[in-house]
Parts: C-alpha cells; sequence; structure tokens
C-alpha cells in the first residue's frame, strides 16, 4: 500500500523546485514562450533553418508549414466519411499463472457517418504460446518474452490491423480515415536489436504504404501530449548564438542561460493559449532518431484544439503533404473529438472493445486451468498467484 | 494474424468477431430482412422454468407489453406473456447519457450507441402447445439459450386464452406487475374476440373471464372491482 | 338415449333441457338447497314452482320454497356495484353473488326402469341425492308420470289446472278424492267458488261421486257473476246446471229468488217444524246465543212432545212459556229464552206448520239414488241461521238413510245395494266445524267416520284455524289459494306429511288464479294455475258453448222460417 501522505510534502517541493526554475513563475514562461511564438510567427522559415542547423540535447522539430502562432480553423466534415479506429490491449505473460502464454486483444471501430450503414464494433483476441513467441530470437539471442516485447508486438499489430481494416473499408467504398490512439513513432525501436527493428518497420511501413497507396489518411491523436518540442524550438530561437545553437558549446553553462525563460512549458499549454477550439497548430516534423528507418515516411504532427484539451495529431508524410488529406484529418478529428465529449469517439469506442479487465483476464486463467485439468495437464500456479487471487484476512 | 506485411485485400466480414453480430452494412441489410421475414421478434438469453428474457432482433421493437408470444425450443412451442421490456447499454460498465439531439441526428452523429444498446423483453411462461390446444403447466423443460421467440398469431391466442387459467397463472406468480399485465393480456385476448360477431363476443369472454376473476379475488373485492371498472373503461376508449 | 348401469340395463337417461342449478347442500329432515346457475335470472324461481333434482340412481321430484340472495364478501355489499357498472354486476353474478333457492323434495323415483321400484312409481323421498347433482326444470313428461294425465283408461285423473310457468296438465286422482272429506281453503275473494265448481264438475263428469251441495250464495247452479270479465264473452259463468243439465237438479229454499234470477227450480223446498228435532238446534246455540240450559230444556219438550216439540213450543205466546216451563220441568228463564229465539224461525217462508207434497229428503234422496246431483239453493234467505239450521237438518236425515242403506250393503253384499258415494258441499264450514260445533253436529260426525257409510264432505272456508283439528286431519285432500294469517296456514297444513317449506308457499300464491293442492289426491304437494273456468272448459265437460248456441238458435229460426214464413 502507498502511504499517500509520506509521499505529498516530496511531491510539494519537486513541483515548487520545477516551478522555480530561473526564479520565474510558471505563468511568466508561458507568456515568454507565447511572446517567442508570436515572434516567429511568420517567419517561422527562418527558425526552421535554424532547427536545421542547430544540435541541442533536447528533442526539436522542423517547421513544415507555418503560420507559428495562429490557428487555423476547420473544414466542414465531408457528407459522407468513414473513421476506422483500432486499439490494443493485452495479457501480459505472467510466470506465476499456469501457464507462460500471452494474449493480444485488438479491438475494431469502423464508424459511417452521412449513410445509415451500420457500424462495426468487434475485437479479435490472439493468443501467443508457441516457441518463437515465447522465446523470440532476436539478435541471434533467444529470450524469454518480456512485457516490453508484448507491448511492441501488440503497437505493431494496431497499426498493421488499422491499415488492413482502413484500406477494407475503402475499398467497399467508403471514403476512410484511419486513426489510432497515441504515437506512430515507435521510440523504443531504437534500443532493439536489428533484425528486429527491421521486421518491425518493415510491417510498419507496408501499412503506411497500403493507405497511401489507396489514398487512405491514418493519424494517431495523442491525448495530453506533454512533449515540450515546440518550446525547445523556441528555445532555440531564443539562442543567441549564430546561425546555429550548439549547447555542447552553450557558454552559459552554471549560469541562467538565455533559453530558459521558455523552459518547462510544454507544447500544449502553449498551443492552449493560441488555438481556438477546433483549430490546428502549424505542422511540424518529428526527429526522432527511430524515424530515419521509417523511410519515406516520415512523421509529421500538428497541435490541434479538441474541445476540452489540446491534442496532438501524428501524421506520415504523405498526409502532411496532401492538403486534402491534411484537412480530411484535422476537420475528423475535431468532428470526432466533438462526438466523444473532447475525445474522438472512435478511438475511444475502439479502447473499450480492446480493453482486457480483471475479470476478464481472471476468466482467462481460469479456463486455462480448467483445460489443463481436464486434459491431466500439470496445472501448477505459483504461490504468489494464488496469493494474488485471494487474499484472505 | 501476425504482424508482418499488410496486403489489403482482407474484406470487412474478416474483421468480424465470434458472435458475427456486427457486419457490413449489405449483409446486415440482408440478414435482417431474412429474420423479418422468419417473423422472430427476439432471441432467448436467460431462462428458467417460469420466465426468460430474450433479447429484441431490433432495438426498441420489443413485442407490446401483454403480447403472447411463443418460443421454439427443443421441438416444442412454449407460450408465455411479455411482461417486461427494457433498452440498456449492453456493455456493463457503459451507461447511456443524455445528448440533447434527436434519434435521427444521433443515428447520423453517433452511430455505435446504436450498437450498444439492445433491448431486452421478459416473458412470464404460460405453459405450451401440445397439438395446437394450449397447456396450462410450466413446460417440462425450460426454454433453450438462442431459442427464437416469434409473435402469437390471433389463432393461436384465441385457443390459448379460451381457458381461463392463464388468469391464475398470472395471479399467482411473484414478481409480476399483476393488475397491469392482466388487464394488458386482456385486452390483446380481445382483439380475436371483437373482430367476429360483434360487441357480443367480445362481452361475453369479458363476463367469463370476469368471472373467473371474482373467483380467484374472492377476498379482494376492491381489487376487483378496480379491475373490473378498468375494463369497462376500455370501451369508451 | 340410455346409459347402462351396472346390471347391464340400460337406464332411461332422458336429457332435460332447461337446467336451474346445482344441489350444494341440504338435509332429508330440513330439505336441499341449490346454487342458481348464473345465467338464469333469480326472479324465475318462484314459490312452489316445480323442479326435478337429478340423483345418481333417482329422479327426486321437488318444489322450490325459499329464495335467497348471498355474497362471498361483505365488502360487496358495503360497495354495491352502480347501475352503470353492468360488466362489474354480471361478473359478480354466480362468483362474488349468488342466490340459493331452498329446495323440498317431495317424491323420488328410480332412474333405472329395471330396477324393482320402479313400477310403483314415485315414492316418498326416503334419501336425498348427491352433492352437486344437477336441478332441471319439470317437464310435461315429469308432471304426467307424477300426476296422470285427463282421458286415462280408468277415467280418474281429472285436470285442475297447471304447475307454475308451465303448460301441462295437473291432475287430481278423482277415485282418492271421493274416498275421502275434501276442504277448498283460501282468503275472502281468492276464488274458492271456482275451485269448488272445478271440482264438482270434475266430480260429475267423471261420475266418482253424487253431490250435494248447499248452495248459500246461489253460485252453483245456474250462472253466476264473474268478478271481472277478462277475455270471457258474458260476465258470468255457467253452473252446474248449465254444465250438466239433467245430472243436476236444482232445489231452492227460495223459490221466488230463483225464478226471480230466471231459473226454473226442480224442486221447491219446505220443512216443517216436525221435521226439526232437538239435534238440529244445539248446533245453533252460538248462533242463536243460547245457553246449554236451554237445549236441554228442549230436550224436557221433546220427552213430551216428541216430534211436535217444536210446534208446540213456538204455538205458546207471552207468559204461557213460564207455566209451561213450570209443567214440563224446566228452567223457566231459559225456555223463555229458547222460545224467544226459536220464534225467528217462524219467520222463514220455507218452514210450514205441515208437510205438503213429499217429504224434502226424501226426493232429495231420489235423486241422489238415481245419480242425480243435487243443488240447494237459499235465493234470499241467506242468514248464517237459516243456513246452519237447514244444513243441518237436512244433512242429518240423509246420514241416517246412508247408514242404513250401508248397513244393508254390508249385510246383503249385493251390489245393487251398494250405497252411491255422497260427497256433501258446505260453505262457511268453521261454522259448523269449530271445536264446539263439530261435537254436535252431524257434520262432524260425517267427518270423523271417513267413509265407513259412503259420505264425505267437502268444505269450504276462509278460515280454516276456526275448524277442530280433529276434523282436519280427518281432510284428505286441501286445494287452498292465497292464505295471510299464521294459524290459517297452520291449520291446512295439519295433519299432511312432508309439508315442511310450504308455508312460504301459500303465503306467496297469486291472490287470484293459484292454488296449493295437497293430500290425498296427489302424490305430492303442487302448486297450480287453476284451470280456466271458461269456453274450453265447458266445451270439455260437454257442455255447449256460447256460440254452439247462438248457432242452433239461429238454425232454429231458419227452420221456423221456412216452415212457417216470415214474421
Amino acid at each position: 500500500m502507498l502511504d499517500l501522505s509520506a509521499v505529498r510534502c516530496q511531491i510539494d517541493s519537486m513541483v515548487a523546485d520545477q516551478a522555480e526554475v530561473g526564479n520565474v513563475t510558471y505563468e511568466e514562461r508561458v507568456e515568454a514562450a507565447l511572446a517567442q511564438l508570436k515572434r516567429w510567427n511568420e517567419d517561422w522559415a527562418t527558425l526552421d533553418e535554424r532547427l536545421a542547423q542547430s544540435h541541442t540535447p533536447w528533442q526539436t522539430p522542423r517547421i513544415f508549414q507555418g503560420p507559428l502562432a495562429q490557428g487555423i480553423a476547420p473544414p466542414a466534415r465531408p457528407e459522407r466519411l468513414s473513421v476506422a479506429a483500432t486499439d490494443g490491449s493485452q495479457i501480459f505473460p505472467d510466470r506465476h499463472e499456469v501457464s507462460p502464454c500471452f494474449l493480444l486483444n485488438i479491438g475494431y471501430v469502423l464508424l459511417h457517418y452521412g449513410t445509415d450503414d451500420r457500424p462495426l464494433l468487434s475485437s479479435r483476441p490472439t493468443l501467443y504460446w508457441r516457441d518463437e513467441d515465447l522465446f523470440p530470437q532476436w539478435g541471434g539471442r533467444r529470450t524469454a518474452v518480456n512485457r516490453e516485447l508484448v507491448g511492441f508486438r501488440r503497437s505493431l499489430l494496431e497499426l498493421t490491423e488499422l491499415a488492413e481494416l482502413a484500406a477494407a473499408s475503402q475499398a467497399a467504398g467508403h471514403p476512410t480515415v484511419a486513426l489510432t490512439d497515441g504515437t506512430l513513432v515507435f521510440w523504443g525501436l531504437d534500443a532493439r536489436p536489428p533484425d528486429f527493428r527491421a521486421a518491425s518497420l518493415a510491417a510498419l511501413c507496408s501499412a503506411f504504404d497500403l493507405l497511401q497507396s489507396r489514398g487512405v489518411p491514418i493519424a494517431g491523436y495523442i491525448s495530453r501530449p506533454g512533449s515540450p518540442e515546440l518550446v525547445n524550438a523556441l528555445r532555440v530561437g531564443l539562442c543567441p548564438m549564430d546561425e546555429a545553437a550548439e549547447c555542447e558549446r552553450c557558454p552559459w553553462l552554471g549560469q541562467v542561460p538565455p533559453c530558459a525563460p521558455v523552459e518547462g512549458v510544454s507544447d500544449a499549454v502553449l498551443f492552449r493559449r493560441v488555438l481556438n477550439p477546433g483549430e490546428r497548430s502549424a505542422v511540424f516534423e518529428n526527429r526522432s532518431r527511430v524515424l530515419q528507418d521509417y523511410g519515406a515516411h516520415q512523421v509529421f504532427f500538428f497541435y490541434v484544439h479538441a474541445g476540452d484539451e489540446v491534442g496532438r495529431v501524428e501524421i506520415p508524410r504523405y498526409v502532411a503533404q496532401d492538403k486534402d488529406l491534411l484537412e480530411l484529418v484535422h476537420g475528423t478529428i475535431v468532428d470526432q473529438a466533438a462526438k466523444g465529449r473532447g475525445y474522438p469517439v472512435s478511438l475511444a469506442e475502439a479502447h473499450e472493445r480492446a480493453v482486457v479487465r480483471g475479470t476478464d483476464r481472471e476468466g482467462f486463467y481460469r479456463h486455462l486451468e480448467e483445460v489443463f485439468v481436464r486434459h491431466d495437464i500439470d496445472a501448477r500456479v505459483s504461490r504468489k498467484s494464488l496469493r494474488k487471487r485471494t487474499v484472505g484476512v | 494474424m501476425t504482424e508482418g506485411e499488410v496486403t489489403g485485400t482482407r474484406s470487412l466480414e474478416s474483421f468480424v468477431d465470434g458472435d458475427g453480430r456486427f457486419v457490413p452494412h449489405s449483409r446486415a441489410q440482408e440478414i435482417d430482412a431474412n429474420a423479418a421475414a422468419t417473423g422472430r421478434v427476439g432471441e432467448v438469453v436467460e431462462s428458467s422454468t417460469t420466465t426468460l428474457i430474450a433479447e429484441a432482433r431490433r432495438l426498441h421493437h420489443a413485442p407490446d407489453f401483454g403480447a403472447f408470444v411463443r418460443v421454439e425450443s427443443d421441438g416444442r412451442d412454449l407460450i408465455g406473456v411479455v411482461h417486461n421490456a427494457s433498452t440498456q447499454s449492453s456493455e456493463p460498465n457503459r451507461r447511456p447519457m443524455a445528448y440533447g439531439k434527436t434519434e435521427a441526428e444521433l443515428r447520423a452523429e453517433q452511430p455505435q450507441i446504436f450498437e450498444l444498446l439492445r433491448t431486452q423483453f421478459e416473458v412470464f411462461v404460460l405453459g405450451y402447445l401440445h397439438d395446437d390446444s394450449m397447456v396450462h403447466l410450466f413446460p417440462p423443460q425450460p426454454a433453450r439459450i438462442h431459442s427464437f421467440v416469434f409473435p402469437c398469431p390471433v389463432e393461436q391466442v384465441l385457443a390459448v386464452t379460451e381457458d381461463p387459467q392463464f388468469l391464475r397463472s398470472l395471479l399467482e406468480a411473484t414478481g409480476l406487475p399483476t393488475d397491469e399485465l392482466l388487464l394488458a393480456t386482456l385486452r390483446h385476448a380481445l382483439k380475436g374476440r371483437a373482430d367476429e360477431a360483434g360487441e357480443t363476443k367480445a362481452g361475453q369472454y369479458l363476463v367469463r373471464m370476469g368471472a373467473e376473476l371474482s373467483r380467484l379475488l374472492r377476498d379482494d373485492y376492491d381489487r376487483l372491482s378496480s379491475l373490473v371498472r378498468r375494463i369497462t373503461s376500455w370501451g369508451q376508449v | 338415449m340410455g346409459k347402462q348401469n351396472g346390471n347391464g340395463h340400460i337406464i332411461s337417461t332422458r336429457h332435460r333441457r332447461g337446467r336451474v342449478g346445482v344441489v350444494t347442500r341440504g338435509s332429508l329432515v330440513e330439505g336441499l338447497e341449490m346454487k342458481l346457475d348464473a345465467e338464469r335470472n333469480v326472479e324465475d324461481m318462484k314459490a312452489g314452482k316445480f323442479v326435478v333434482i337429478e340423483g345418481d340412481k333417482n329422479d327426486f321430484f321437488s318444489m322450490v320454497t325459499d329464495m335467497r340472495l348471498d355474497a362471498t364478501n361483505s365488502e360487496i355489499l358495503l360497495h354495491p356495484p352502480d347501475r352503470s357498472d353492468e360488466l362489474l354486476r354480471q361478473v359478480l353474478a354466480g362468483t362474488g353473488t349468488y342466490n340459493i333457492v331452498s329446495l323440498r323434495p317431495m317424491l323420488m323415483m328410480p332412474k333405472d326402469p329395471m330396477s324393482r321400484d320402479f313400477d310403483d312409481g314415485p315414492r316418498p323421498v326416503k334419501a336425498i341425492p348427491s352433492h352437486f347433482s344437477l336441478v332441471q326444470e319439470a317437464e310435461e313428461e315429469d308432471v304426467t308420470r307424477i300426476f296422470g294425465k285427463e282421458g286415462d283408461a280408468e277415467g280418474k285423473y281429472f285436470s285442475i289446472g297447471s304447475p307454475l310457468d308451465m303448460d301441462t296438465q295437473v291432475c287430481i286422482d278423482m277415485v282418492r278424492f271421493a274416498e275421502r272429506s275434501n276442504g277448498i281453503f283460501g282468503k275472502t275473494g281468492t276464488g274458492k267458488s271456482f275451485l269448488t265448481r272445478l271440482v264438482l264438475s270434475g266430480l260429475i263428469h267423471y261420475d266418482r261421486a253424487v253431490n250435494l251441495i248447499f248452495d248459500m250464495h246461489n253460485e252453483y247452479g245456474w250462472k253466476a257473476m264473474k268478478e271481472s270479465s277478462g277475455k270471457q264473452t258474458s260476465s258470468f259463468v255457467k253452473g252446474l246446471k248449465q254444465l250438466f243439465g239433467d245430472r243436476v237438479a236444482i232445489f231452492s229454499l227460495d223459490p221466488k229468488s230463483t225464478r226471480a234470477r230466471g231459473i226454473q227450480p226442480d224442486h221447491e223446498v219446505y220443512i216443517s217444524f216436525d221435521q226439526i228435532a232437538v239435534e238440529d238446534i244445539a248446533p245453533l246455540q252460538d248462533e242463536l246465543k243460547l245457553n246449554p240450559t236451554a237445549v236441554e230444556s228442549a230436550y224436557l219438550v221433546y220427552a213430551i212432545y216428541k216430534d211436535a216439540w217444536l210446534r208446540t213450543l213456538l204455538s205458546l205466546e207471552g207468559p204461557d212459556v213460564e207455566e209451561f216451563a213450570g209443567e214440563i220441568g224446566a228452567h223457566a228463564g231459559s225456555l223463555v229464552a229458547l222460545h224467544r229465539k226459536l220464534k225467528r224461525l217462524e219467520n222463514f217462508p220455507f218452514m210450514v206448520k205441515k208437510m205438503e207434497g213429499a217429504d224434502c229428503v226424501d226426493r232429495i234422496m231420489e235423486h241422489l239414488d238415481a245419480g242425480i246431483n243435487v243443488v240447494l239453493e237459499f235465493g234470499q234467505q241467506t242468514s248464517m241461521l237459516c243456513y246452519l239450521l237447514v244444513a243441518n237438518v237436512l244433512a242429518r236425515r240423509i246420514h241416517e238413510t246412508y247408514v242404513k242403506k250401508s248397513e244393508r250393503f254390508y249385510a246383503t253384499q249385493r251390489p245393487e245395494d251398494k250405497p252411491r258415494q255422497l260427497m256433501i258441499t258446505i260453505e262457511e264450514a268453521h261454522k259448523f266445524l269449530n271445536p264446539s260445533a263439530a261435537k254436535q253436529t252431524i257434520f262432524g260426525t260425517i267427518a270423523r267416520e271417513m267413509r265407513k257409510y259412503y259420505v264425505s264432505l267437502l268444505i269450504v272456508d276462509q278460515r280454516p284455524s276456526g275448524i277442530d283439528d280433529e276434523v282436519l286431519s280427518q281432510i284428505g285432500t286441501r286445494i287452498t289459494a292465497l292464505l295471510n294469517d299464521e294459524k290459517d296456514i297452520a291449520a291446512v297444513l295439519t295433519g299432511v306429511n312432508g309439508t315442511e317449506g310450504l308455508r312460504s308457499v301459500l303465503a306467496s300464491l297469486d291472490s287470484k288464479q293459484q292454488a296449493l293442492v295437497l293430500g290425498h289426491a296427489v302424490p305430492m304437494p303442487v302448486v297450480i294455475k287453476t284451470r280456466e273456468y271458461g269456453e274450453e272448459f265447458y266445451k270439455a265437460m260437454g257442455a255447449e258453448s256460447v256460440q254452439d248456441a247462438d248457432t242452433r238458435r239461429e238454425q232454429a229460426e231458419q227452420e221456423r222460417e221456412l216452415l212457417f214464413g216470415p214474421e
């Protein structure tokens, strides 16, 4: 049990500490960031140049399309539109349970607007129990599968299935937009072995290829984004160094640097000041390292005021570069968020379809036990698991 | 399904999950039309000797309160009356909330809502058919889950309601809105009778049923007279 | 239409059509109760109605004696439905509210024709039907089976009416009727005269008895007034002579009055003082307000003067009487009183000092022997004194004659010596047969003797409670119209078995044309609507109808014209 009261004081210190970096309050930082944003509003190309040249320890984007400090109104949603969305959930492998297998559950949602076609709301679970799944061999090594790997597989599966779903929908005659929850950028792939990375990216890119070839836009929606990428870009903008910021050679080490005033503000907070409900920001390009392997499908992003919050929308290049597709994504997300009372309804439904609840999990393992027993397989459950299940007084 | 190269060749049907509920539009319409042609109005989802719960084939289209229905199960036709219809979310954790829009608007804007709602109705079992005549006993076996529920045609209603035994069954059951249900079933029972030979047949039937009620409610004249007066007021409706 | 019983015999299971209800409770002693079917209207159940309870082995012929309304729940009675709550009333009928009808089984009859009791016909009730036995309306066949049908081979059944709400005949057994004394009772104005006429017609038509009728109100001989005209063409009804012609003779005490009414009496009746015995004076005590010593005084006179005692006594005047009393040793005061009161007799026009011509009694006897019925009209002589005197005098003499004839017949056993059964009809019978008079009058004697001497009474009275109990118990058949008085009702029902429950029936009869018949001549008590005394009845009795008479007259006119030419 967590003793919340014991942690509370520590949390207070932490917050105070963060809020007072450079002796400036949070609100002042936001104002400063806003001012900077406005400064580069028109002249964003210059900033973009600078960004291209700079080397900072914190991540910065490129600016694809301005203006920076103005919101762009959403277009009207087209008469006929279908929104495809997937989400995933899992039952992680648990060596305390009767079997070390794991399960991925993908939820599918296909909502049609402007017709009276019935929506598709379903889910498909897949059980992984074979040797090659439980003990995958990557990078020449065979390891027991862990939560991280399962997570990867799940995220990947969400995307590939989304692509199939959207493509099938388009083929059936519905103008479709594909939405997914979360980022399109698989950060963790970085640390993975090369063959793993290659396999994953191949799958990913084939998904994007497919959608691009069908003219179906795909977007990832991130709720409550905490990224400070753009604020980082403004820091670069503040840096007085010539041509580009080189933090390795920062002359203000040990002091409060000129880029400090905006530090600590997140993009979302910033754009909250700029965007009206429904409006989107400029489009930026993500420069995560892993994206180098994404080939043609670089990931771009923008922020959008979804009604209750500012969310972050990530799109592949083919969407960013196509004005119609970009608008379509913008309009769809705003409409979806309005329907979903602040969060895109299709994603919420997909989540509901996918989620594996505690009771589901319990039922799954109980059934496994029964089947094992029936087939005389040794159904031994570790004591820890048993303790977890029925805790006496 | 493994993650790997996407093919882009799958059909929408392939995304349907195990119970086949959610199907592409064209298929859905075809299935719906087929089901409509069979005349079935629901499918049993819970069953006991005395009652069963069925899910209505179409949302918001449960049979009328007090209507007579037939369940084909195990080679036998069970007969019962509908007494409780409700529409609820089919997901245990999710409840409908107000949107402030008309149904037409919701169907356009939030089509997924209607997938998550289902209409159920409860049926109190009165007995079963044996060679076209009604046996007023609980059936030996309860209806099987997933049996289909059909509305009873007029001739069947006449046969079932000819013997006033069904009134006794309704009165003795617990957990039913008994008086309301009695009146509703009688109204349904009257339909077939009023059309033929005019008023007298219906009138005679009511007197006969009323007399049975009088016997059953011998100790509760207040309730009897209230019921009979309500029946009398139908004549003015 | 029969089913087999245990013996394999076919039982007649005639299905009656008029289902009324089912038996719910009861006992042999107290009678049975039936729940009326909900479809039947309780207003159709009348006291005295004839129904049949179909038991398993027997049919029980029963009479409705009482009806009752009841409800299962007193709530219903506290909050009765409105007139407008038609459905509620109909629903409650038979379920919450119901009608109980009390039945009195009178006769039972086995259903199986092969059972050994079947041929005995209906018998007294010794058993009761089981629960929920069906109760049906009686049908014509039932009535006929019990009461017989007119026109039978032996000629013993005479129809006197029909049961309530039915069209069939109810017959009385004339043989049994004539065997005993009988009574016709009812309040004033309830039609006793009609009943009497009916019964007498039956006796005459079927020749079951020869009748001597003391017609105090001149009702029976020739035509009489009807109280209301109804559908008849005339407001008169035919008398016995009109119906039976030569078989009836009219004797008149008041020939002038008789002739004034357009009738020629067959004989004029005169009584001489010598014909009056002391026994004839005794019944007049109440009427004349004599005390007992007066009668004794009369005896004293008789002792000396024998038959001429009355003549002698009445020839005295004033103070002579006292003197006379002293002579014979009678109490002066009472003899004087006696004399004074008996003087009244001299005023009667039919009283003569000396008889001229034949003795009227002999004349009457001649007629009776010949089988001719005698109606003795009183004309204007309607005083009670006259009635009592004449009836007693004549009856006593006739009875004496009959006794002699009977004894002779017992001795010789020859059929030609057998006296004809005589029935004497008297009205205001309670004057003759009250407890005190009954011991003294000849009528009391006749009543008690039953049929020993082939004489019986037909008493007509509106106050049967005034009649001596012993006499009442000898009355074989009673035909009773409406009576109200509890005592009268009790009197009528004295001495007859199985009359529980009939009190209410008696009290509920219509004031006209309804009567209860019970006793010796009927197997069970039955309420009847009396037979119409009109054209159809006349025809049945063999008399001419008015139309017939008119036709004959017309025809006679035509023939006369033919013979003698027009006038």
